[in-house]
């Protein structure tokens, strides 16, 4: 079957696209992060077993800041996905 | 110009963006885990298995992104190609780069927290319990950013 291309599709297949690097490109950065704060937290653990605990609620409180910006890729992806 | 080779075009085309890309973090991530886990037998040959099965644990978490990405290129392969539109194109491109690239940093950052944990345990045995525990919750926030790029693959591919 043939198809007509106009404006429409040009914008919605760009919104589509830009939805996928969006997410994925915007998913690189706040895993490394979270990775090299685990790691940290491990290595800490290990050092000094007795302040697991505080270690532990550090740890999570700077992966929760680091992933702010891997919800907002989430966010723009289905904004594109689902608005534009 | 007729459609379907042109959708076909792009959803073998996205798998293998999702499958390369995707393959590249988890491999460099467990690699780093076995070498770490190596250096750490080595010091310390008595504890040996406990290292070898932390090593394996946390391989087995940096491995899931890997796994997401097949998933996404197995759905982008065989699929129903008899009823496509037009912007399944874009779609099906744009889903293999998001698990692809999104699958990169999930891999990496949780062989980076797996092989500092084998190295942890070989210095210091006796906190194995809570090293592996801070380890696995680590790699599981650190895991959150791949199932955010599962979950828009699977829209682009199911929704769009």
């Amino acid at each position: 079957m043939a198809v007509e291309i106009g404006g429409t599709e040009i914008v919605r297949a760009a919104a589509l696209l830009g939805a996928g690097f969006a997410m994925g490109v915007g998913s690189i950065g706040p895993a490394l992060a979270e990775g090299f704060i685990g790691v940290k937290a491990v290595e800490a653990i290990g050092k000094n077993p007795g302040e697991a605990g505080l270690l532990t609620r550090t740890m999570l409180v700077g992966q929760a800041v680091s992933e702010s910006t891997g919800i907002y890729s989430l966010v723009v992806a289905l904004q594109l996905i689902f608005v534009a | 110009m007729e459609l379907t080779p042109l959708v076909k075009l792009a959803a073998f085309s996205g798998a293998a963006v999702s499958m390369g890309l995707g393959s590249i973090g988890a491999a460099i991530g467990e690699g780093i885990v076995a070498a770490k886990a190596e250096e750490g037998m080595v010091r310390q040959p008595g504890i040996a298995d406990e290292i070898f099965r932390t090593m394996l644990v946390g391989q087995a978490v940096a491995e899931s992104t890997g796994i997401y990405s097949l998933v996404v290129a197995m759905l982008l392969l065989f699929q129903d190609f008899s009823t496509v539109t037009l912007l399944d194109i874009p779609a099906f491109l744009a889903a293999g780069f998001c698990m692809g690239l999104g699958a990169m940093g999930p891999g990496l950052g949780e062989g980076f927290v797996a092989a500092k944990a084998c190295e942890s345990i070989a210095r210091n045995p006796e906190t194995s319990p809570v090293i592996i525990r801070t380890m696995l919750v680590g790699q599981a926030v650190t895991e959150s950013t791949g199932v955010y790029a599962l979950v828009v693959a699977l829209l682009l591919i199911f929704v769009a």
